[in-house]
């Protein structure tokens, strides 16, 4: 139905129900600005647009908006903002470097003691400036002062968090006030106190929409009749909708997303890998994340004395009296003990065994099923916490998921294992890859796996797999050979997310956990 | 992993017939992984792993390799000749400190030159912290021999012994070293049990070496030495000879001549010499080509141990392999089985897919937690992770007040937020909600995680869930209704919340989440003091439940279909 068809039938109804929009008279400027604003979609509109749009004078315009607010035809939202920029006569070399970094500069070129940084060319015995700078950088705990020299600190070469927001006005030239985010906030008042620094504009400006008063007031001038904004139930249920007329909404303005609950992607992307798993076969297993020293090394054939055992590498809990850490039957324990006496030449200790860690890989749960189940033939897999005693970088985390996955049976051998990684390989997308020989303790032979990346354009280390020694499977009971796979699971997380930095994937960053899509494509 | 440089030249100069990059490609498949190529300097990094310390040296890949590239097969040849002049006498007061020497002597006309003296330094760095684990069982001296006067005597001296140790020039103690020597402090402690001391010395009574600490300076090596005497002294006889062996196939392939270095033991009366001969081991070619998936004859299976430079003679079914002194690492038949893969050619395997067909499932855990997920992401929760091992500080500032006594600590960590595991995964939570305080309000989050705690002198690890909501109206109504509902529409269940009252929920607003009168959590509206500590500037509320108990109440160990 088109507006005209009936536009005399409502003329009647509209004025019982709505405020009298009939005796508003409308000057030529109001009606400009109302039209211009109806038609906004529903957002906010900037003065500077309205003045565009409308080819009124600012004049004009101020008195416009100033009548229309009267008439409560329209909303009006202060959004004044500061334009802050740094002061253009300190860039030099399209560079701002602040006096503590001059300072650190002059310390790397040698001159250590404060009478020589003074003298120095680039403080020019400017007292002032260099003891400020002395405060600034022990603030940024850049320096020590020993001795009346300055000793610079590994920090120093970070940047603080001032020059990282001058670092950001220096490639964008300015920034609105508005669009800091808190720790930006809390540099910029640090800087803006500081002298010769930072240029802030303030940019006064109002932003203005529509009133429902006013859209009814502007369709009714235009048309000659009441059009509603929306349909309501009472509309409906009184029947009034069939003698009403709807104003036209603008159907293509974009509009805010909505807030929604997900599912962790990593946690997302780990099920997925377990369907593929389950799907070729193999069951899921579950353990603790803490372990004895018994099983996350010894019965692995992992010496006493490894370097892996060490506390570099691995995180043990503070012994405490009060905790029993059990060990499992006494025969296994004494094989596991001869077998390593045997073969390493050294005492092992029940005591060292007995710690507990950290698990730093998922294989102290799958031989522990193995000791239980001694299963003749079996597939299992587990995807769990890992912890290695690191310094968490891009490239490492502290904790992190792995993988692995078992197969025995009486036949089990290496080519089947190739096999089976092969298979998991290509249900994940990746169809090129490699194996090379490598060395774990516990499984003979041993292979790592290289895939190739078509994003990347490059082979990458994936896996590792083996057949666990008989000297890791025979004091459990376990007869037939048992093949092994397993390896970092952020590393393929990495890949499906696109991320450089692994530690993003613990960030709980909501923006990033909210735009990682569904599926991918 | 250690790593060695191997310079392209020696690859072209050994394999002249083969292209460079065909030989590149080839170094993975002995077990080495490339770690960069540096074309300008023409050197290639590579990483070896601690099963191959042979692999230490340019020289030790080179065997390998040759032997893969069919440039040289079998075992390679070694010769040391019987010498009865080089003799050490062990006192019997070493048995209690470090017991075992041996040794190896080698001669050449040649002087060393800058390269090899770098390679023996860099080889005998890269034995002392591998089999050597840093010193602990071995450690290994080169000396000049010619200033040596023999027979020499491993003895143990008082902490007033001096003599002039490597690098300077005037005498200091034993006492002295241990105290104020970079390596006397490092590694001091392998002896420092008092009062006595191991010394090698000669007959004029002249230091050899001061194990495993430094080397006596007269017997230096430099460039013009031309003989040399190498040493190892350890805990274990078999980590003693594995070093003299590497070490004597090293210099045997630098031209030296190699002499044998007698021992004499007062505990066993044994004499011992230098002992390079091939390891003996017996393995079958049915169980290889078993553990393999392969069918080689015999005749492929020792030419495959060949080409890995070891050797075979066939005797019915079984092969007798013989395994150069150098390599550690072959003690099992399976370890055979890996020799003949190698040399067989990894990149020669075919996979095979087994046809074991299992009917296979995730564990319970798995599916009911993601039960739990459907529900809490239906009601418009986002879910989140955080790390198991927390900061002190965290707990601290969320609990108020230390109620920490049951705390899982962890004793030697390198980053300073890493020291207990979490109790809760509600103080990980807030950290989170702290991070995204610029973030669209209102935040609904969940964590699946595990909670640690001791409890009667075990230790308790257990699955538990925590939801939190934040933002300026939440109140201990919606957190209820929340946890209402996720029972109800998860497992059609209710739950009763009578009062509690914790430092870390505001007064009057908190409460305990009983299933059948049995405590499986709590819930409330957090104390201001703690979301200031969190320096979160709007209202949270919680509820955190031990997953594990609930499942055991509800008997949920195993998922019912019908």
């Amino acid at each position: 139905m088109s507006i005209d068809d009936n536009s005399n039938k409502t003329d009647t109804f509209s004025n019982d129900f709505t405020m009298d929009s009939t005796n508003i008279p409308l000057h030529p400027i109001e009606k400009n600005i109302l039209s211009i604003l109806l038609h906004s979609g529903g957002l906010w509109t900037a003065e500077n647009q309205l003045i565009e749009k409308s080819k009124l004078s600012i004049d004009q315009i101020r008195r416009g908006v100033e009548w229309l607010k009267f008439k409560n035809l329209i909303a009006i939202k202060d959004s004044s903002d500061f334009e802050i920029s740094l002061k253009q006569s300190n860039i030099i070399n399209n560079d701002f470097v602040l006096p503590e970094r001059k300072l650190i500069n002059c310390v790397k070129k040698g001159k250590k003691t404060i009478t020589d940084i003074l003298k120095s060319d680039e403080f020019d015995s400017n007292n002032k400036e260099v003891f400020a700078s002395l405060k600034f950088c022990k603030q940024n705990s850049w320096i020590d002062i020993k001795n009346n020299s300055v000793v610079l600190l590994p920090n120093s070469e970070n940047l603080s968090e001032e020059e990282k927001l001058i670092k950001k006005l220096l490639k964008s030239k300015s920034l609105k006030h508005s669009s800091l985010n808190e720790s930006e906030i809390a540099s910029f008042e640090l800087l803006r106190n500081r002298p010769g620094v930072l240029d802030i504009k303030k940019n006064r400006n109002k932003e203005y929409a529509i009133s429902d008063f006013g859209v009814s007031v502007f369709n009714k001038m235009i048309h000659g009749v009441d059009l509603e904004r929306k349909l309501t139930a009472e509309h409906l249920i009184s029947g009034k909708w069939r003698d009403l007329k709807f104003s036209q909404i603008d159907v293509e303005a974009p509009l805010p997303l909505l807030s929604y609950g997900k599912k962790n992607p990593l946690v997302d992307f780990i099920d997925e890998v377990k369907e593929i798993l389950v799907g070729m076969g193999f069951s899921e297993i579950e353990g603790d994340l803490v372990q004895t020293s018994f099983w996350n090394f010894d019965a692995l054939f992992i010496p006493q004395d490894h370097s892996a055992r060490d506390m570099q590498d691995t995180f043990y809990l503070k012994p405490s009296q009060s905790i029993v850490s059990p060990l499992p039957d006494e025969n296994i324990v004494k094989s596991v003990s001869k077998i390593h006496q045997q073969n390493w030449h050294y005492e092992w200790d029940v005591l060292e065994s007995k710690s507990y860690v950290l698990r730093t890989h998922t294989t102290p749960v799958t031989i522990q099923y193995l000791a239980k189940e001694k299963p003749e033939s079996d597939k299992v897999f587990l995807i769990g916490r890992v912890f290695r005693n690191e310094k968490a970088s891009f490239k490492h985390l502290v904790e992190f998921h792995q993988v692995e996955g078992i197969f025995t049976s009486k036949e089990a051998n290496l080519r089947q294992l190739m096999g089976i990684q092969t298979e998991f390989y290509n249900k994940l997308g990746i169809k090129k890859i490699k194996f090379w020989p490598t060395f774990f303790p516990y499984t003979e032979p041993s292979l790592q796996s290289m895939v190739y990346n078509d994003k990347f354009d490059k082979w990458i280390e994936l896996f590792g797999m083996g057949m666990f020694r008989p000297e890791v499977t025979l004091p459990l009971g376990v007869k037939n050979p048992v093949l092994a796979w397993g390896g970092g699971f952020e590393r393929l997380a990495m890949l499906r997310f696109d991320l450089n930095d692994i530690r993003e994937l613990y960030s709980n960053n909501l923006t990033w956990l909210k735009g990682v899509p569904k599926c991918l494509l | 992993m250690p790593v060695v440089n191997v310079r392209m030249s020696s690859l072209s100069a050994s394999f002249p017939s083969i292209q460079l990059n065909e030989i590149i490609e080839k170094l993975p498949y002995v077990g080495l992984d490339i770690e960069g190529i540096d074309e300008d300097s023409g050197i290639i990094k590579v990483e070896f792993n601690p099963n191959r310390p042979d692999y230490s040296s340019e020289k030790g890949i080179l065997r390998a390799l040759k032997g893969l590239l069919e440039r040289e097969m079998g075992l390679p040849i070694i010769k040391c000749i019987e010498n009865t002049d080089y003799v050490i006498g062990i006192s019997d007061t070493v048995t209690d400190i470090r017991p075992v020497i041996c040794g190896v002597v080698a001669k050449r006309p040649d002087p060393l030159n800058e390269y090899e003296i770098s390679q023996l330094i860099s080889m005998q760095e890269d034995l002392h912290n591998g089999i050597g684990r840093k010193r602990k069982k071995s450690s290994i001296g080169l000396h000049d021999l010619d200033p040596i006067l023999f027979p020499l005597s491993y003895t143990t001296v008082s902490k007033q012994f001096s003599f002039i140790p490597l690098g300077e020039h005037i005498e200091s103690t034993v006492g002295d070293i241990l105290n104020s020597f970079e390596v006397g402090k490092e590694y001091g402690y392998l002896v420092n049990k008092g009062p006595k001391y191991p010394m090698l010395i000669d007959a004029q009574k002249n230091v050899l070496s001061f194990p495993p600490i430094i080397n006596g300076n007269l017997t230096k090596i430099s460039f013009n030495t031309k003989n040399l005497m190498v040493e190892v002294t350890s805990t274990s006889d078999k980590s003693a000879q594995d070093i003299i062996s590497i070490l004597s196939f090293e210099l045997h392939d630098m031209g030296f001549s190699l002499f044998s270095v007698r021992v004499n033991s007062p505990f066993d009366n044994q004499t011992k010499t230098t002992n390079l001969n091939p390891l003996k081991l017996m393995a079958s070619v049915d169980y290889v080509n078993k553990v393999l998936g392969l069918d080689l004859s015999c005749e492929d299976f020792i030419k495959s141990l060949e080409k890995s430079r070891c050797s075979g003679k066939i005797m019915g079914d079984i092969v007798e392999c013989y395994i150069p002194r150098y390599r550690t690492d072959v003690f099992h038949p399976v370890d055979i089985a890996e020799e003949v893969a190698i040399g067989y050619g990894i990149y020669r395997f075919n996979t095979s897919s087994p046809s074991l067909s299992m009917s296979a499932n995730k564990n319970t855990n798995s599916l009911i937690f993601n039960s739990i997920r459907e529900v809490l992401i239906g009601l418009g929760f986002i879910e989140i992770i955080n790390t198991n091992i927390i900061s002190r500080k965290i707990l601290n500032d969320f609990f108020i007040q230390g109620q920490n006594n049951d705390l899982v600590s962890i004793a030697n960590s390198k980053n300073f937020d890493s020291e207990v595991l979490r109790n809760s995964v509600i103080p990980s939570m807030m950290m989170t909600l702290s991070k995204n305080i610029h973030e669209k309000y209102p935040q609904k989050l969940f964590e699946i995680g595990k909670t640690f705690q001791i409890e009667n002198s075990r230790l308790k690890e257990e699955w538990s869930l925590g939801v939190v909501i934040a933002h300026n109206d939440t109140d201990y109504t919606e957190i209820k209704s929340t946890l209402e509902s996720l029972i109800k529409y998860c497992f059609n269940k209710s739950i009763k919340t009578p009062k509690v009252n914790f430092k870390h929920y505001l007064e009057g607003h908190s409460a305990k989440i009983l299933y059948e009168e049995n405590d499986v959590g709590d819930l409330g509206e957090i104390s201001p003091q703690a979301i200031e500590n969190f320096k979160l500037r709007t209202l949270v509320t919680v509820f955190q439940i031990n997953l594990d108990l609930l499942m055991g109440m509800l008997n949920l160990k195993k998922l019912k279909y019908l």
